[in-house]
Protein backbone atom coordinates (compact mmCIF):
# COMPACT_ATOMS: atom_id res chain seq x y z
CA UNK A 1 0.00 0.00 0.00
CA UNK A 2 1.31 3.73 -0.90
CA UNK A 3 1.65 6.16 1.75
CA UNK A 4 -0.36 9.15 0.86
CA UNK A 5 2.12 11.47 2.77
CA UNK A 6 4.94 10.61 0.87
CA UNK A 7 5.97 12.83 -2.38
CA UNK A 8 8.81 10.78 -3.90
CA UNK A 9 11.47 13.84 -4.87
CA UNK A 10 12.22 15.43 -8.43
CA UNK A 11 15.60 14.48 -8.49
CA UNK A 12 15.86 16.04 -11.98
CA UNK A 13 14.25 19.29 -10.41
CA UNK A 14 16.88 19.14 -7.50
CA UNK A 15 19.78 18.31 -9.86
CA UNK A 16 18.90 21.50 -11.39
CA UNK A 17 18.30 24.21 -8.69
CA UNK A 18 21.78 22.60 -7.44
CA UNK A 19 23.70 23.54 -10.18
CA UNK A 20 22.27 26.88 -10.65
CA UNK A 21 23.16 27.42 -6.86
CA UNK A 22 26.24 25.51 -7.40
CA UNK A 23 27.97 27.96 -10.66
CA UNK A 24 26.04 30.99 -8.24
CA UNK A 25 28.36 30.44 -5.28
CA UNK A 26 31.67 28.81 -7.53
CA UNK A 27 33.52 31.95 -7.60
CA UNK A 28 32.89 33.07 -4.41
CA UNK A 29 33.97 29.42 -2.37
CA UNK A 30 36.77 28.44 -5.32
CA UNK A 31 40.14 30.08 -4.25
CA UNK A 32 40.08 29.25 -0.45
CA UNK A 33 38.28 25.64 -0.91
CA UNK A 34 38.88 23.83 -4.10
CA UNK A 35 39.29 20.54 -3.72
CA UNK A 36 37.46 20.49 -0.85
CA UNK A 37 33.08 19.18 -0.89
CA UNK A 38 30.39 21.28 -0.45
CA UNK A 39 27.18 20.35 0.03
CA UNK A 40 23.86 22.45 -1.11
CA UNK A 41 19.80 22.02 0.12
CA UNK A 42 18.71 22.38 -3.03
CA UNK A 43 15.15 23.87 -2.36
CA UNK A 44 16.82 26.98 0.21
CA UNK A 45 20.26 27.26 -2.01
CA UNK A 46 22.28 27.27 1.98
CA UNK A 47 25.36 25.35 1.90
CA UNK A 48 27.93 24.36 4.10
CA UNK A 49 32.02 23.07 3.21
CA UNK A 50 34.11 20.33 4.26
CA UNK A 51 37.26 18.34 3.79
CA UNK A 52 35.33 15.26 2.65
CA UNK A 53 32.21 14.72 1.47
CA UNK A 54 31.10 12.75 4.45
CA UNK A 55 31.81 16.00 6.39
CA UNK A 56 30.36 18.48 4.54
CA UNK A 57 26.83 16.34 4.47
CA UNK A 58 26.95 15.65 8.08
CA UNK A 59 27.07 19.63 8.65
CA UNK A 60 24.87 20.39 6.22
CA UNK A 61 22.54 17.79 7.21
CA UNK A 62 22.80 18.71 11.39
CA UNK A 63 20.66 21.70 9.95
CA UNK A 64 18.20 19.92 7.52
CA UNK A 65 17.79 16.64 8.32
CA UNK A 66 15.64 15.66 6.31
CA UNK A 67 16.95 16.47 3.29
CA UNK A 68 18.32 15.22 0.33
CA UNK A 69 21.24 17.60 -0.32
CA UNK A 70 23.42 17.45 -3.27
CA UNK A 71 27.42 17.74 -2.93
CA UNK A 72 30.43 17.76 -5.02
CA UNK A 73 33.99 18.78 -5.26
CA UNK A 74 34.48 22.33 -5.24
CA UNK A 75 36.56 22.93 -8.98
CA UNK A 76 36.76 20.09 -11.29
CA UNK A 77 34.25 17.00 -10.18
CA UNK A 78 35.37 14.17 -8.48
CA UNK A 79 36.67 11.90 -11.14
CA UNK A 80 36.82 8.22 -10.66
CA UNK A 81 39.34 5.72 -12.72
CA UNK A 82 38.55 4.33 -16.05
CA UNK A 83 38.22 0.37 -14.15
CA UNK A 84 35.05 2.12 -12.27
CA UNK A 85 33.42 3.53 -15.57
CA UNK A 86 31.01 0.09 -16.07
CA UNK A 87 29.97 0.19 -13.00
CA UNK A 88 28.42 3.90 -12.46
CA UNK A 89 27.98 4.51 -15.94
CA UNK A 90 24.01 4.66 -16.79
CA UNK A 91 24.54 3.21 -20.26
CA UNK A 92 23.07 5.90 -22.45
CA UNK A 93 25.99 8.47 -22.42
CA UNK A 94 25.90 11.36 -20.08
CA UNK A 95 23.60 12.34 -17.55
CA UNK A 96 22.95 15.46 -20.33
CA UNK A 97 19.47 16.32 -18.74
CA UNK A 98 21.19 16.58 -15.08
CA UNK A 99 25.06 18.27 -15.81
CA UNK B 1 40.67 -6.22 10.28
CA UNK B 2 40.22 -9.31 7.93
CA UNK B 3 41.71 -9.04 4.54
CA UNK B 4 42.87 -11.54 1.95
CA UNK B 5 43.30 -12.60 -1.28
CA UNK B 6 40.09 -14.24 -3.21
CA UNK B 7 41.45 -17.58 -4.64
CA UNK B 8 38.45 -17.44 -7.31
CA UNK B 9 39.26 -14.29 -9.05
CA UNK B 10 42.84 -13.35 -7.33
CA UNK B 11 41.74 -10.28 -5.89
CA UNK B 12 42.49 -8.65 -2.30
CA UNK B 13 39.11 -8.36 -0.42
CA UNK B 14 38.25 -7.40 3.00
CA UNK B 15 35.86 -8.81 5.18
CA UNK B 16 33.33 -6.03 6.65
CA UNK B 17 30.18 -5.18 8.35
CA UNK B 18 27.51 -2.99 7.25
CA UNK B 19 24.25 -0.87 8.72
CA UNK B 20 21.55 1.17 7.08
CA UNK B 21 18.09 1.82 8.92
CA UNK B 22 17.89 -1.54 9.99
CA UNK B 23 19.11 -2.82 13.78
CA UNK B 24 21.66 -5.52 12.73
CA UNK B 25 24.83 -5.62 10.65
CA UNK B 26 25.13 -7.53 7.73
CA UNK B 27 28.94 -8.83 6.67
CA UNK B 28 30.11 -8.44 3.20
CA UNK B 29 33.29 -9.45 1.36
CA UNK B 30 34.20 -6.43 -1.01
CA UNK B 31 37.18 -5.58 -3.25
CA UNK B 32 39.66 -3.82 -1.66
CA UNK B 33 40.68 -1.55 -4.76
CA UNK B 34 43.41 1.19 -4.37
CA UNK B 35 42.00 2.92 -7.54
CA UNK B 36 38.91 3.84 -5.84
CA UNK B 37 39.10 7.18 -4.44
CA UNK B 38 35.51 7.10 -2.41
CA UNK B 39 35.20 4.94 0.96
CA UNK B 40 32.43 2.59 -0.39
CA UNK B 41 30.63 1.54 -2.81
CA UNK B 42 27.54 -0.68 -2.80
CA UNK B 43 25.31 -3.05 -5.32
CA UNK B 44 21.77 -1.62 -4.96
CA UNK B 45 20.33 -4.92 -3.48
CA UNK B 46 22.98 -5.06 -0.57
CA UNK B 47 21.60 -1.18 0.27
CA UNK B 48 17.97 -2.31 -0.09
CA UNK B 49 18.28 -5.42 1.71
CA UNK B 50 19.68 -2.47 4.91
CA UNK B 51 17.85 -0.40 4.13
CA UNK B 52 20.13 2.27 3.63
CA UNK B 53 18.72 5.66 3.81
CA UNK B 54 19.24 8.13 0.40
CA UNK B 55 21.10 11.21 1.62
CA UNK B 56 22.88 13.07 -1.18
CA UNK B 57 23.91 12.97 -4.79
CA UNK B 58 26.30 14.59 -7.25
CA UNK B 59 28.16 15.13 -10.24
CA UNK B 60 31.24 11.88 -10.83
CA UNK B 61 33.44 12.61 -13.93
CA UNK B 62 34.11 9.06 -15.90
CA UNK B 63 37.02 8.01 -17.93
CA UNK B 64 35.11 8.01 -20.57
CA UNK B 65 34.48 11.91 -20.35
CA UNK B 66 31.05 11.34 -19.58
CA UNK B 67 29.54 12.87 -15.96
CA UNK B 68 26.85 11.13 -14.11
CA UNK B 69 24.97 11.32 -11.48
CA UNK B 70 26.41 9.00 -8.55
CA UNK B 71 24.07 8.64 -5.43
CA UNK B 72 24.98 8.17 -2.17
CA UNK B 73 23.49 6.41 0.76
CA UNK B 74 23.79 6.26 4.35
CA UNK B 75 25.76 3.31 5.69
CA UNK B 76 27.67 3.02 8.97
CA UNK B 77 30.75 0.62 8.64
CA UNK B 78 31.94 -1.55 11.28
CA UNK B 79 35.64 -2.16 10.91
CA UNK B 80 37.87 -3.80 13.97
CA UNK B 81 34.47 -3.49 16.05
CA UNK B 82 34.92 0.44 15.27
CA UNK B 83 31.29 1.82 13.75
CA UNK B 84 32.03 4.36 10.78
CA UNK B 85 29.56 6.57 9.30
CA UNK B 86 30.27 6.87 5.34
CA UNK B 87 28.14 8.22 2.16
CA UNK B 88 28.33 5.10 0.34
CA UNK B 89 27.95 5.55 -3.62
CA UNK B 90 25.22 2.92 -5.46
CA UNK B 91 26.52 1.10 -8.14
CA UNK B 92 24.70 1.66 -10.96
CA UNK B 93 25.46 -1.72 -12.68
CA UNK B 94 22.94 -3.99 -11.97
CA UNK B 95 25.09 -6.84 -12.74
CA UNK B 96 27.48 -6.21 -10.52
CA UNK B 97 26.94 -7.71 -7.36
CA UNK B 98 30.10 -7.00 -4.90
CA UNK B 99 31.05 -4.35 -2.68
CA UNK B 100 33.81 -1.96 -3.63
CA UNK B 101 35.93 -0.29 -0.27
CA UNK B 102 38.28 2.70 -1.07
CA UNK B 103 41.12 4.80 -0.05
CA UNK B 104 38.89 6.72 2.17
CA UNK B 105 37.98 4.20 4.46
CA UNK B 106 41.24 2.76 4.35
CA UNK B 107 42.73 5.83 5.50
CA UNK B 108 43.79 5.10 9.07
CA UNK B 109 45.14 1.67 7.83
CA UNK B 110 48.75 0.83 6.85
CA UNK B 111 48.07 -1.69 3.76
CA UNK B 112 50.69 -4.59 2.46
CA UNK B 113 49.88 -6.77 -0.46
CA UNK B 114 52.33 -9.45 -0.88
CA UNK B 115 51.70 -11.07 -4.12
CA UNK B 116 53.87 -13.50 -4.06
CA UNK B 117 52.22 -15.48 -0.66
CA UNK B 118 49.01 -13.99 -1.71
CA UNK B 119 48.19 -11.96 1.05
CA UNK B 120 46.76 -8.80 2.54
CA UNK B 121 48.62 -7.61 5.82
CA UNK B 122 46.46 -4.64 7.52
CA UNK B 123 47.47 -2.91 10.21
CA UNK B 124 47.36 0.77 11.78
CA UNK B 125 50.69 2.90 12.62
CA UNK B 126 50.06 2.30 16.33
CA UNK B 127 50.12 -1.48 16.26
CA UNK B 128 53.81 -1.28 13.97
CA UNK B 129 55.48 0.64 15.75
CA UNK B 130 54.33 -1.90 19.13
CA UNK B 131 55.34 -4.42 17.21
CA UNK B 132 58.44 -3.09 16.26
CA UNK B 133 59.57 -2.30 20.06
CA UNK B 134 59.29 -5.69 21.19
Amino acid sequence: MSNPQFTPPNMQELSTKSRARYQEIEAEILPNNEGKYVAIVPETGEYEIGETREEAVEKIRAKHKDKIVFVRRIGTVEKYQQHLSPLFSNGVGADAHIF
Amino acid sequence: MHTYFDAKDGSPKVVIKIKGTKRSFKEISALLDTGHNGSLSLPMLDLIEIGAKLESFGPVGLADGNTVTVYYFSVTVEIDGKPKKVQASMINNPNVSEAIVGLELLAPYIVLFDFNKKTVYCTTEAEMKKAQSK
